[in-house]
């Protein structure tokens, strides 16, 4: 650990942060061999936020979820996760988190009940397990073995396990990758649910829609580093991509006219279906761009037939950040 | 204290798993069956005291599976599934994985040890072992030794396949050379040497000399101290090296470190070679069961060349009196000899053993004081084997060697006088758990007839299946006994 480095004002203050929120994570490293899965990555979780690590495959996200919950050791930077060092405290760090990582297997002939009072034997502070069964739908399932479970419910189990200790912090390891968009849906509302319990959620995924729809704050790994992070919108913002504006008009326009209306970046003419002259207007700003569309309108008589708005989403600025630049391409990080 | 608790679940959970999976119970109950009743029907053709020598091999055979093929590959396809990956996240340790696989691999074992005995007691009469604690403290020590190498083949074993390779590599030899197929004693003096190195065969060793109830303790310290060793160090590497991933490697120098599990048995083994009497102890078992088998055929033979054939008794043994029973008076001179219980009166010799001496049996006219007839043996002890002997033998069951149940009586008396110069003999109980040097105890006969008492219960506390009540010469040359009044109280 660079502790040494720090001076002692900067390592109360974040003795302070560690303290508070429930996961600090400060120039994190970790390497494989040559590759680096994680190159200094920092971030922290106040406690009760659902916070999401999107990336796509190889970014780092699995290998620093796997140093949070103390199965591997950092090569570098400071982590503590509920106030404890996984790497020194993992067995008291066990009790106090709840994982998830990736697909869960358990023996074929194990009763869906029987796993979840065998793991709750393992901890000192548990939540009843029928209790458990009947939030996650199990109830009926509960003398199923676990290899007679679907996909769905197999993974309604592995949170169910999760969830057995009662946790602080939730770590989901792409809870929803590999299953049916139906029972994705079905794992997003309990992931929802844990939100509502104002249990620390975080969450590792390679689908955007999964990181806007239930993530407060997300980080957007690439190669090792975070690219971008805060609250979705703020990401899809800080990327600076223009919305995109589809206008139909009773009366064709020139384009270069239209390209000068305030906050219009770019005009182009477009292909239409139906009547009127098509158009599509890249704004930088949405909401000026359509003001001075209409006092355009009002100037000059035309008439707006419809508009489209197309605004920029968190995939379309993963994407861009996310994009693979040619150069190191090659390089393939660890997940 | 927390490990032991959360062992204690994963083998129930473990023991409930396997309840559940057909194959397990086959490999577990049924396969060590097959085994009994091959060994019971082929090798010992039904014979009590031949299945009760082969018994030890079937448990040793079952435990080397159970150990080798339950315990180590467990650990290792829970490992390739990826279950271990889901009990990492939780705060169960290593230390209570290993512990619920040896828990489980016992809480599998002890029945199926005990269905074998039953087995073998209803299908072939199998004799009760002689020391029940210490057939099942042999048991325990075995089980605990063989399953410190599964769990560290289970431990080193990258794959599925790797660890049914290493196990094979190892059961077979140990199966092979340890006693457990082909009796020790048939094996190449310099096998013999080898097999000193490997820990199964002092546990088919052990276990036979339990079976006869020797009382001699039947694991040497050395041994015994060898196979706890192994299983601690076992256990110990198996937690060291426990992986939950196969994504994990291990480094090969951790790896070498498990061979330390050898030690232990290095050093008994070197031990044992320097000291050939250990060695020699392996062979007697075998050496006297087969005896024992080869007795048992010619009896009937050798009892019309003695001239003697015994009556036999109508009543069984079990049914026989229990106060003082007077076995024979040999009243009717130049009839066969008479008895009140039991099949009757054989000359016995040393011929079956290799030896050369003769013995015949007649009942004479006079005997002990106011007695009208006596048995009279005649014949000679020659040389050429260490022990020769010859003279008479009682059988108290229901046929030739028949176990009969003399628990109820303490002593034996009978009035005996022997030739000219008084002369040593011998009074020897051959019993079904005691073949290896039965108990024997001497008695003094002269020109004059004298009433001789022997303690039973001090000979042996095993009385309930003695097979013949033996009166031997032992001294080389011509010898002359007579016996009468021959009594039970």
């Amino acid at each position: 650990m660079a502790d040494g480095a720090q001076t002692s004002a900067a390592a109360t203050a974040r003795n302070r942060a560690a303290a508070e929120a429930a996961v600090v994570v400060s120039g994190l490293k970790k390497s494989y061999g040559p590759v680096r899965a994680v190159d200094d990555v920092s971030f922290q979780i106040p406690p009760g936020e659902v916070f999401g690590l999107l990336g796509p495959n190889g970014a780092g996200k699995t290998s620093t979820v796997e140093v949070l919950a103390g199965l591997r050791a950092a090569d570098g930077g400071y982590v503590r996760v509920c106030g404890l060092d996984p790497g020194r405290d993992g067995r008291r760090l066990q009790e106090r988190i709840g994982p998830q990582l990736q697909a869960t297997m358990l023996p074929d002939k194990l009763r869906v009940e029987e796993a979840l009072r065998l793991f709750a034997g393992f901890y000192g502070r548990v939540l009843p397990v029928a209790g458990l069964l009947d939030r996650f739908g199990l109830t009926e399932k509960r003398r199923t073995y676990f290899q007679r479970l679907s996909g769905g419910q197999k993974q309604r189990l592995a949170l169910a396990l999760a969830l057995v200790n009662d946790p602080e912090l939730v770590l989901l390891d792409e809870p929803t990758t590999g299953l049916d968009p139906r029972v994705r849906r079905e794992v997003h509302g309990l992931i929802a649910g844990l939100r509502a319990e104002r249990r620390t959620v975080l969450l590792t995924t390679h689908y955007i829609e999964e990181a806007e729809r239930l993530c407060d704050r997300v980080a957007v790994m690439h190669r090792g580093h975070i690219v971008a992070m805060g609250p979705p919108r703020q990401v899809v913002a800080a990327a600076g991509l223009a919305s995109e504006m589809e206008i139909r008009l009773a009366q064709p326009a020139d384009c270069g006219t239209l390209a000068t209306l305030d906050a219009v970046a770019a005009a182009y003419a477009a292909e239409g279906d139906g009547g009127g002259a098509v158009y599509r207007l890249r704004a930088d700003a949405v909401a000026p761009a359509v003001v001075a569309l209409v006092r355009w309108l009002d100037q000059t008589g035309n008439r707006l037939l419809d508009l489209q708005l197309r605004q920029p989403t968190l995939e379309d600025a993963f994407v861009q950040m996310t994009a693979p630049d040619g150069a190191d391409r090659g390089e393939e990080g660890r997940g | 204290m927390r490990t032991l608790r959360n062992g204690w679940r994963m083998g129930l959970v473990d023991l409930r798993l396997a309840a559940r999976t057909p194959a397990a119970l086959f490999f577990t109950f049924v396969f060590p069956l097959v085994f009994l009743f091959a060994y019971g029907a082929i090798f010992a053709q039904g014979s009590p005291r031949m299945v009760a020598y082969l018994f030890g091999p079937v448990v040793v055979l079952q435990i080397l599976s159970s150990t080798f093929f339950g315990l180590g590959i467990r650990v290792v396809a829970m490992r390739e599934r990826g279950i271990l990956r889901r009990y990492r996240l939780a705060p169960v340790g290593a230390g209570a994985m290993v512990l619920g696989n040896l828990l489980t691999n016992f809480l599998l074992l002890a029945p199926t040890i005990v269905l074998l005995f039953v087995c073998a007691r209803l299908a072939f009469g199998m004799p009760w072992p002689g020391n029940g604690w210490e057939i099942a403290a042999i048991v325990l020590v075995g089980d605990f030794a063989l399953a410190g190498f599964g769990l560290v083949i289970g431990a080193l074993a990258e794959s599925m396949q790797e660890a049914q390779v290493f196990s094979n590599a190892l059961f077979f030899p140990l199966l092979f050379l340890s006693g457990a197929t082909i009796p020790l004693a048939e094996l190449p003096h310099w096998l013999q040497r080898v097999a000193a190195f490997l820990p199964p065969t002092y546990l088919v060793a052990g276990f036979q000399q339990a079976m006869e109830g020797s009382g001699r303790g039947a694991l040497p310290p050395a041994q015994l101290l060898a196979l706890v060793a192994s299983g601690v160090l076992g256990l110990l590497a198996a937690v060291q090296l426990f992986r939950w991933d196969k994504e994990e490697r291990l480094p090969a120098r951790r790896k070498m470190a498990a061979l330390a599990l050898a030690v232990p048995f290095l050093l008994t083994g070197a031990w044992m070679n320097a000291h050939p009497a250990g060695l020699a102890a392996w062979r007697q078992p075998l050496a006297v069961a087969t005896e024992s088998t080869a007795a048992k055929q010619p009896a009937s033979s050798r009892q019309k060349t003695a001239g003697a054939a015994p009556r036999q008794a109508a009543t069984p043994a079990a049914a026989a009196p229990s106060g003082p029973v007077l076995v024979s008076a040999f009243a009717d001179p130049g009839g066969p000899p008479r008895t009140r219980i039991g099949a009757g009166w054989a000359a016995m010799t040393d011929t079956f053993l290799g030896g050369d001496s003769q013995a015949s049996l007649k009942v004479i006219a006079g005997g002990a004081p106011g007695s009208r007839g006596s048995l009279l043996i005649t014949g000679t002890v020659a040389g050429g084997i260490a022990q020769p002997w010859a003279g008479a033998a009682f059988y108290p069951g229901p046929g030739p060697w028949a176990p009969a149940d003399l628990s109820a009586w303490r002593t034996i008396t009978f009035w005996a006088r022997g030739g000219r110069h008084a002369a040593t003999y011998a009074l020897v109980l051959l019993t079904a758990q005691r073949r290896t040097d039965p108990p024997v105890k001497t008695f003094t006969a002269g020109p004059r007839w004298r009433r001789v008492t022997i303690s039973l219960a001090a000979m042996t506390p095993y009385r309930n299946e003695v097979e013949a009540v033996l009166f031997a010469a032992v001294q080389p040359g011509a010898f002359r006994l007579q016996l009468d009044r021959v009594g039970l109280r």
